[in-house]
This record gives structure tokens, sequence and C-alpha cells, in this order.
């Protein structure tokens, strides 16, 4: 599912460690070193850089949307008060739809005299949920089933990775349109259906990379010493995977979106909110396609930007997790 | 033509505006509990309303309704569903308190038979039934009853007024808007277009009479489904019945005004006095599209197979004991009077070719390839989702002023940018409000406005305790903003209504019935009436004990 | 382990998932609210009518005989009936899904080709102003999701120059055939073909163009280059000869699978354009319960990808003789 085919070849140096004092001070150094490494290459890649920061407007722009009130039974709470957007997505503020930019709607109005700016601002929202849960959920799955596969190898493996063969054969998109159309367009159902699909492509690469972890001296000597299966797969064996895990979060963070616009653009999206591929469906659905490129255009580059910084991100892993990338030094 | 080309949304404002404010009231805090003197909460209203998908107009004002509901202290639950799940949970198992669908209208339906005996009748109140709220009431079964079998139109005008006024007061559904609208087409390809009531472009009476400029010798017609079949013994689908009609004849046609006028048949049919034989004499000399003369066998054959195969027809057959032919006539006994079996029956039967349709064993599961009927129009060809081809038949006593006739299926909003884009030449769907617009100021774009006689309505489940209260029911239907669901969600195309008729059928509808506009204070007054009270938090309540 | 042994175990494999795919997909379109009588039910005058429709539909029997039916349908090569259409479903699908195939075809054969020499010529000019835009506006298609793309090819060429058509796969009123040279070899069909080609190509680009970067570049790294270079030979034909060897392999397995996903992804491009495929198809039958459609949409939707992720598996093994068979 990536861009390029990442190498195996990111194993962290600082492996053996069978001196009990050190062991647990190295762990975390091997872990931050993988996100130190990212952080010094990050300081020449522009791209990176963009796409952070691109990403951190877009969240800040999707906490600050609407007040977030908080509801237990009868007591509530306002954890967040501010307001970015001036209204609300269904409040009809204009006497007039359909109307181009003014002062008071810097993007205009869409048919029924909604306000754009509002609509695009709360839509950040459930780009934003639905891209993290989707993705977080998706990798959690994949990566576990590839560290489970390749750790006890076998008919589990053989098993699992049969599973994944059959999730490798379904179209991506039509399996998700069914699949919400069937069980109804809620938050929940959308992200189920990517995330039934997305976990295939982090359970094989990090099985592959796992499989060459098993053999290495390490591991040897947890085992020699005691320790768990769960403790050499998840303390062990995993920070040495969690690189290449957080480049596939991050490119599954945007299949996760791409998928929500183009299910949103079909009319199914998450019902009782909105989200930017919604907005393009109403403009589509209102016929207004041809004037009223003030309504089109600003959710359309706001899905382009946002993954556009995913994959900028992306780009600046990988060539934490594949050094090979690493060029023009 | 369309008058208000920029919709204002004045009213609208306000309801949006107050809920906008509420969440800016405080930072945190505790809701109030229930009041003593008050009785149990009003069970939540399980509101069932369409999707934007399914369909944009409904659905937005399915959302202005509940925002209305839970003004007045209803709390509600939304349930937005496509069309598919949306019927089958009501219409099919009852499953809603209320319940916002349409009926669609074509000329058979012009007749006020269906609207006021299989939609209120307490016979059609099952799973399914067309009688979806499941309004039961012996002395409107007794009206609906006698509609049918009164023969005098005078005395049949009255028992239909006075079936919709008991409709009006005991509000079983809430009748909001016929929707028509303006169908669009080139008016440089065409010099001029026929819409017809109820249906618009998609009417027969367009495809015959629309009059092609000098130098075109194909019109293509759009519209947003592809046909599911062609064959007369599958017909479920208006769009299918649209073009079938073309290809095939039946004794009588539905007039440019509705009315039955003889096509295949000489002339009206003879009734005797009691009502219950019907007899018709065919014309002589017209042939099927292969050549072969239609004959009174061909009749009486069709008959029979419709009897026996057809899903929607059959049962209008049942009345008939027998039938018999002398010559070129054929005449049916009934077994007992029928108002609309000229409309139901004589108009709306096909003739088929007997040499042909003798030799398919099921004629519901076979098509003829060729669709050999005698129609003003023949089947030429077909791929599906992309294009049927009918050309005029020129030996027809009536042939269309077209040569050829293309149907093209898509996506409404694609079709709308072919007709903008002059790909296509006319078009049997309603643009949206700003597609209207703009196809307004294009001076190559004419729209045909035409008026609907189905509607959009809301059905109350009867069924269940709290909506079995009339004032329940009432208070509801003065929550709907039928104005603005013309005005602004339609931007203009349509007619509020309050009866199950729709007023442009001047002879049927009664104008006369109790009618229910969007009023909130009448809705409290109403539910005041039935001895509801609020609690602190303005919440819906029964009395207290 | 051999490689007889390997394709054949690899043919088992294929067709379990295909079993699964079925099945899965069986369970999936009888969740469905509803059946194929649901939206005609306020037509049918009464439930008798509506009942004897789903008794002969078979709906009536239980889920596992309609399910042992389906296979063994499936296993004599039928699709059964469209509930919908009442025909049979691979008449109604086959001219369908060649528009798919043409559609396509023609924008990945767009795709990589630009594709192929735009990062042939990133790697090339490595570290210029050109590379670094470049990749810029690759990821930037790559970013665009398909109806994106396509909403504003139509916005530019449709509505503002008025240069291609609308929607639809030819002009109205020619003769209806299924000759494959006579329906899409015209001059009309291509021009609807056009835009929606366009855009599946601009979505398409990215991953060959950054793939041949790539490879451009390791080949670029290599000393040999600089020796063949001493041998005499010109820069260019040596880059181009082995940059060219380099990434022959992992182009095709990208393409490869990339063509099995194409089949998939094409639902958005169908639905813009309007375009009768079998996405399009797919969609519009899940909405009306015809199982029989949906499902033969999926499966040769779903067929696409597994075959085509075979035949990558294959050509890595033909391309690259020093892949085990594992």
């Amino acid at each position: 599912m990536s861009l390029d085919t990442p190498s195996e070849s990111t194993a962290a140096q600082a492996e053996g460690g069978t001196e009990s004092i050190d062991r647990r001070k190295l762990r975390w150094r091997r872990r931050l070193n993988a996100l130190r490494s990212w952080g010094s290459l990050l300081k020449e890649d522009r791209l990176g850089q963009i796409g952070l920061a691109i990403l951190a407007f877009f969240i800040l722009v999707g906490i600050f949307a609407r007040p977030i009130t908080v509801e237990i039974g009868p007591v509530w709470s306002q954890v967040q008060p501010f307001s970015l957007a001036p209204h609300g997505y269904t409040d009809r503020v204009a006497t007039e739809g359909l109307h181009g930019p003014t002062w008071a709607h810097p993007f205009g109005t869409t048919d029924l005299g909604r306000d754009v700016l509002s609509q695009v601002i709360i839509g950040t929202r459930a780009t934003l949920i639905v891209g993290t849960i989707a993705a977080f959920m998706a990798v959690f799955i994949g990566a576990n089933v590839g560290i489970v596969s390749a750790y006890y190898g076998g008919w589990v493996d053989d098993v699992l990775m049969r599973i994944t063969d059959i999730v490798y054969g379904v179209p991506f998109l039509p399996f998700a349109i069914a699949l919400v159309f069937i069980l109804g367009a809620t938050l929940v159902n959308v992200i189920v259906a990517i995330v039934l699909i997305l976990w295939r492509g982090t359970a094989r690469v990090v099985r592959s990379q796992v499989l060459s972890h098993k053999q290495r001296p390490y591991v040897e000597s947890a085992r020699a010493i005691g320790a768990s299966d769960f403790r050499i797969m998840y303390v062990q064996i995993m920070p040495n995977v969690l690189p290449l895990i957080s480049l596939y979060a991050a490119f599954a963070v945007a299949w996760a979106v791409i998928a929500e616009a183009s299910l949103s653009f079909l009319g199914l999206g998450p019902q009782g909110m909105i989200s930017w591929g919604e907005i393009i469906y109403d403009v589509r659905s209102a016929g207004a396609l041809r004037e009223a490129w003030w309504w089109v255009f600003p959710p359309g580059i706001a899905i382009m930007l946002f993954v556009m910084s995913v994959f900028f991100i992306g780009r600046s892993l990988e060539k934490v997790v594949n050094p090979d990338l690493r060029h023009g030094k | 033509m369309r008058s208000n080309s920029r919709r204002s949304f004045l009213r609208s404002v306000g309801v949006a505006g107050a809920i906008g404010s509420a969440s800016l009231a405080g930072c945190f805090g505790i809701d109030e509990g229930d009041d003593e003197e008050v009785g149990e909460e009003v069970p939540e209203i399980q509101f069932v309303y369409p999707t934007s998908g399914a369909n944009p107009d409904r659905s937005e004002l399915g959302g202005l309704i509940a925002d209305n509901m839970e003004e007045i202290g209803f709390e509600v639950d939304r349930q937005e569903l496509d069309f598919d799940p949306h019927v089958d949970q009501t219409v099919g198992n009852h499953d809603f308190d209320v319940s916002l669908l349409g009926w669609g209208g074509t000329p058979e339906r012009i007749d006020p038979h269906i609207f006021l005996m299989d939609m209120h009748h307490s016979d059609f109140t099952g799973e399914g039934g067309r009688n979806t709220p499941g309004y039961e009431n012996p002395d409107y079964d007794e009206l609906a009853e006698a509609q049918a079998q009164e023969v005098d139109e005078e005395a049949r005008r009255d028992i239909v007024f006075e079936a919709q006024a008991m409709l009006a007061e005991d509000q079983p559904r809430c009748y909001i808007a016929n929707e028509g609208g303006d169908h669009p087409y080139n008016s440089e390809r065409l010099e001029s277009v026929n819409p017809t009531l109820g249906e618009g472009l998609n009417g027969f009476w367009n495809f015959m009479l629309a009059e092609p400029a000098d130098d075109v010798d194909q019109v293509t017609f759009g519209y947003s489904s592809d046909i599911i079949s062609l064959n007369p013994m599958q017909d479920l689908a208006t769009p299918d019945r649209q073009f079938i009609r073309l290809i095939y004849d039946q004794l009588y046609r539905f007039g440019e005004e509705g009315e039955p006028i003889p096509w295949l048949a000489e002339d009206d049919p003879e009734i005797d006095e009691d009502g219950t034989t019907f007899t018709v004499q065919i014309r002589e000399g017209h042939s099927f599209h292969d050549g072969e003369e239609v004959t009174i066998d061909d009749v009486l054959f069709s008959y029979e197979l419709f009897a026996e195969y057809s899903p929607t027809y059959s049962v209008y057959l049942d009345p008939i004991e027998e039938m018999e032919t002398d010559g070129n006539e054929i005449t049916f006994h009934l077994s007992e009077p029928d108002a609309t079996f000229t409309r139901n029956a004589l108009a709306q039967i096909y003739i088929f070719p007997e040499h042909i349709w003798s030799e398919i064993d099921d004629p519901t599961q076979q098509d003829d390839e060729e669709y050999i009927g005698s129609g003003p129009f023949q089947f030429q060809a077909w791929e599906r989702e992309v294009e049927m081809q009918l050309t005029s038949f020129d030996d027809h006593f009536e042939p269309p002023v077209m040569d050829t006739l293309i149907r093209v299926p898509g996506d409404e909003d694609a079709l709308m940018d072919q007709i903008e884009a002059h790909e296509i030449d006319m078009l049997g769907n309603d643009p949206t409000p700003t597609q209207a617009d703009r196809m307004d100021e294009d001076p190559d774009i004419g729209l045909a406005t035409f008026e609907a006689i189905g509607h959009a309505k809301l059905a109350y489940n009867m069924r269940r305790d709290h909506m079995d209260d009339v004032h329940i029911r009432r208070a509801i239907s003065y929550c709907v903003p039928k104005e603005a669901f013309i005005e602004d969600i339609r931007g203009g195309m349509g007619t509020v209504t309050h009866s199950p008729i729709a007023p442009v059928l001047e002879d049927w509808h009664n104008p006369d019935v109790m009618e229910f506009t969007e009023d909130l204070d009448a809705a409290r007054e109403e539910l005041e009436e039935g001895e509801y009270v609020w609690d602190g938090d303005d919440q819906l309540h029964y009395p207290a004990e | 382990m051999g490689l007889r042994e390997y394709v054949v175990r690899r043919i088992l494999q294929l067709v379990l998932t295909l079993w699964a795919l079925v099945t899965l997909l069986f369970v999936l379109f009888r969740m469905v609210p509803g059946d194929p009588t649901t939206r005609f039910v306020m037509e049918y005058p009464t439930d008798a009518e509506r009942q004897a429709r789903i008794e002969e539909l078979g709906l009536n029997e239980p889920l596992y005989v309609q399910y042992l039916e389906y296979m063994g349908q499936l296993l004599r090569g039928e699709f059964g009936d469209s509930t919908h259409y009442r025909e049979p479903v691979s008449q109604l699908i086959f001219p369908l899904f060649m528009n798919t195939v043409v559609l396509m075809f023609t924008a990945l054969l767009i795709a990589y080709t630009i594709g192929i020499l735009f990062g042939a010529a990133m790697g090339w000019l490595r570290g210029s102003r050109f590379e670094r835009g470049g990749i810029v506006a690759v990821l930037m298609a790559r970013s665009s999701p398909e109806f994106w793309v396509g909403i504003i090819l139509v916005w530019l060429f449709v509505f503002q120059f008025g240069l291609f058509p609308r929607s639809g796969i030819g002009g109205y009123g020619g003769e209806l055939t299924m000759n494959f040279v006579d329906r899409y070899v015209n001059f009309d069909f291509l021009r609807h073909l056009f835009l929606p080609a366009l855009t599946g190509a601009i979505v398409y680009l990215a991953t060959p163009a950054l793939l041949m970067r790539n490879t451009m570049l390791e080949v670029l790294k290599a000393d040999f280059v600089e020796m063949k270079k001493a041998e005499g030979l010109p820069e260019r034909t040596v880059l181009y000869k082995h940059a060219a060897r380099n990434s022959v392999l992992p182009l095709v397995t990208v393409a490869a699978i990339a063509t099995g996903a194409a089949m998939g992804g094409s639902v958005i491009i169908e639905t813009v354009f309007n375009w009768p495929g079998v996405g399009r198809e797919m969609v519009a039958s899940v909405s009306r319960n015809d199982y029989p459609v949906a499902m033969a949409a999926f499966l040769l939707m779903g067929t696409s990808v597994i075959v085509m992720n075979f035949v990558a598996d294959l050509a890595y093994l033909y391309l690259d003789p020093r892949v085990k068979y594992e």
C-alpha cells in the first residue's frame, strides 16, 4: 500500500542487552533513537516540515471548530468552549442562497443559505476522526496479526496469512460501499468498513520484518533467560518494527481519509456530521458544480492538502525506515 | 415558467438561530430532573425520513419537521434511511411512528379510487399494504366502498368530497405537497413539447406531440434510471410503463386531461343500466408492427393473459365473470357494478399479438425480444445503461410527430449537465432549484412546467398507542413547513396540499377540508386540548394521574 | 519446492480466496434490509402478488439452501438472473465489464507511460528544482480522490471550455453493437473516453513515477555506471539501459497489482462520468437488493484483483531468479 516498497533494513543497532541493569534503559533509548533520527532528518526535509505544519493546522482547526460538550447523565461540561466556525453546519444564515464570497461569508453560501466556511471548518473534524481512528485500528490489527503470525509460525501463520490473502483479494472501495450501504451510513460503520480492509498491508510487512528479527541474537537471549512470548513479542521485537508501523499508519491515514471522502461523495458519508466529501456531494446534488466554485473548491482543496501533508510526513518517515532513500548528502 | 429565481430563507433563519445559541450558555451544569406534577413522558417519536442521497428535498424537509417537533416538546429519534430500507421498515414492517415518503402520480391514478380505497381502507392495513398508517374507521370504509360502486359521477363526487373531509380531520396522514415541477428541454432542437398532468415530459402525449425542429431527425430523452423491463407482464415501475405504452396499445388511452378516450376502441364503452356489462367495439384495419392485423381475438387473448399472469393488473380484472366476442366487439360481464372499470381495466390492459405471445410459455419470465406491439412507436434496439432506440410506426392511426426517439438513462446530475451542454434534447426529471435558475437564463433551454397528482406525505403509525391520539397527529401536522418546502427547498416547484387528491384535479379535489400549515402555537393548543402538559424543560408529558 | 508445485499451490490458494469472497458476499448481501420486491411494495396491489414473487425468486428457502444453489450455479459458470431486470446476469454484465476494462486499461496505459518517463526525468535531474516540483506535483495528484480530479476536469474541460462531452460512452442513435472494433474504435467513443481515462491516469501516475525515480537514483549511485562510462559509452545510454533493467521487475509487479485494484477503483470515476461500467452497476444493484448482479459485479472486480496479484507474483518469479518459492 505504500508508494515505495520499504526494505527490511531498519534494525536499530543497539541489540543484545543481556546486562540486566541497562536493559530497560537500552530499550527506551532504542525507541527514542528512531524518533530522534526522524527529528534530525526532518531538519533537512522541507516537505516533511511542510507536511507537519499543514497537519498541525488541520488538527487545531478540528479541535476548535465547534465547542465540545461532554455529557454524563444529567451532568454536562464544556471542555472546549471555542468555536472557530462562525455558524453551525446546518444553520441557515443567509437570506439568499448560493452566493459567492462576501466579507460575511468568505467562502460564500450553499444553495440553502448555509455558510460554506463553517462547513469546511467543521468538516475537518470528521476527517480527523475517521482518519485517525480508522488508521489506528487498522494498523493495530495489522501489526498484531503480523507479529503473532511471524512469531508463532506454523499453522497460526498459515491461517492468518491465508486470511490476509483473502482480504487482499477484496477490492477496497467497492467493499466499503457495499458494507456501508448494507449496515447503514453511520460513523462506526464507515470506520469499520475501512478498517476491515486497511489492516492487510501492515500485517504483511510487519510479518516479514518480524521474521527477520526472530532470528537475531537478542531474541534468543531473551528466550534463554525465560522471557514470556508476550514479552518477547511486544517488549523486545515491537520497538524495532515501530518505525515501519508508524510509516504504515501515516499511509493508512491517507487511504482512510480518501475512502471516507469517496464514500461521502456517493452519499454514504456518516450521518449527523458533515465531512469534506459530503460538502462536495451536496454541491453535486444541488446541481451547482457549474457555477458554485466557491462551494466545491474549498473542501476539495482541503482533502488534497490534508492527504498530501500525510504523504509528506510519510515520505520523511520512510527515510528513517529505509536509509537507502536518503540521498543528496 | 418560474417566477421566483432566488429563494428567501427569512423564516428558517429564526429557527436556526435558536439552536446555535443554546450551546454557548455556560461551561458546565446539571440538567434538571422531572417535575412532580406531570405524568409519564410522551414516548420518543421515531421519525423515519429519507437520506439526502435518497431524496435531497424531502431529507431537508424531514430535518425541519423534526426541529419543529422538538420545539413543541417532543423527543425525536431521527432515522434517515435510504429508499429500500425506508420502505422495508415502514411499509413492510410498520416499525415507525412518523414516516415521510411519497406516492407517485401517473394518469392511471387520476381517478380518486386508489387514493381513497387502497390507501385508507381497513382492508389494506397488512404488512406491505398501501394503508401504511393502519387507519381503521368503519365510517370511512363505507364511504370508500360506496364511491367505487357509484356509477353516477355527481353522486360519486359527493362521496369523494366527504371522504376527503373525514381524512383531513382524522389525519392518519399529513398530505404535504404535490411535487410538480419543470422538465427541461432544448428549445432550439424542439419546436414544442407537451408536458402532461402528473408526468411532465414523461407523458404519452409529449412523445406523441413533441415537435422537433426542421433539421432534427432524432430526439434524445434522458431519464435518471434505465427501464427494468419492457415486458408488460412484469411492469412494476412507472418509467417502464411510460415506454411500454408507447409500444403497445390499449382499448382506451388517458387523454391529455386524464380522461379515458377511445383508442383501439371505436367509441366509448356501452354500459348497461346496472353497470355490470361493458361492450367495446374495436377499430378495424389496424396492424401490429410486424404487419399482422389486430383482431378481436388478440383483445380477448390479452385480457385472458393479463387476468392470469399480471402481478399489477390481474386484480382489476377480478370482477370479470365472463368475456365474449362477436365480430369486432367484446363484452365484459362483471359480478358487481364497478365505476372504475373503464379506467382501471379497459384503459390499462395492453393488447398483445396472440400469434407471438401464445407461443411463450411463461409470459412473466420471457420476453418477446422484438417487442412487437401495435403502438405508435416501434422498438428498434436497446443496450442497458446506454440507450434505447424507438422509431415511429407510420402505419399507426395516430403516428407521433417525431421519427426517432432515443432514451438515455443516467445519473440525474450528469443528465442535467448534458441538457445544458446540448448533448440530449429533453429530460424526464426535475432540475434542482439551482439548475432551474440557470436553465431559466439559458435561451436555448426551455422548462416545461406541470402539476403533479402524487404527493409527499407523512404517515402516522396508528397501530401504536401514542400515535392513535388525533391530537398528537394534528400537532405534528402543524409542525410541517409545507410552504417552506415548496418555496425554499424546491425553489417554487409544486403545490401545497391538504388532501390526498391533488388540487389540480378539480373534479375530485375537495378544497374545503381542515388545513394544517406550519403553526407551532396551534400545535401547542392542539396538545393542550388533548390534556398534554409540559415539564420545566419544556418536554411533553401525559397529565399526572 | 519446484516451480510447478508452487504454481499449483498458488492456484489452489486462489480458488480458496475466491470461495471465501463469494461466501462473504453472499452473507453480506443477505444482511440488507428488505428484498428485491421491497422497492415495489406499494406497486403490488396486494401482498399475495409480492409473496408469489419472493417464492419465485427462491428467497423463502432457508439461507443454506439458497447458498448451496448459488454455489452450484457458480460452479456451472452461471451467475443466475438479475432479480431487478429479470434477465441473465452474464448478458447484462458482460458489456459493462468490457466498458470498465477499456476505460481502466487506457487510464493505466497513460499513467504508466507518462509516469515512467516523468519518473526517469526526475531521477535524472536529481536535486534540481524540477525534481522537487515533480515530487510535489505527483503527490498532489495522488492525494486527490478520483472524484475530485474528475470534478476539476469536468469543470475545466466541459463547463469552461466545452471541449469534451460530459458523460456517457458515445453519441446517440448509432448502431448498438458488441463488436469490439465497431464499438470502441471510433472518434466519438474516444472523445467520451478522454476525460474519465485522464482522471484515472492522473490518480494512478504517482506509483510508477516515484518508483522509476527511485530506481534511477539507485542506478546512478552504482559504481558500474562510472566503469561503463570509462569504457567510453555515453552516460545516457548506460543509464537508460540499467535503469530500464532494474526497474522492469518492480514496475511489472506494481502495474499488475494496480490493474487489479483499478478495476475496483473505477466505481467513482464511472459515477462521475456516467460511464456504463461494472463498478457503477454494482453500486446501483446493491441499492436495489439485486443480489445476483451485485455478487457478479463484485466477483468480477474481486477476481481481477486476485488474478492480477497472482500475475504479479508469477512475474516476480519469472523476472527475478533469486526469489525462492516460499
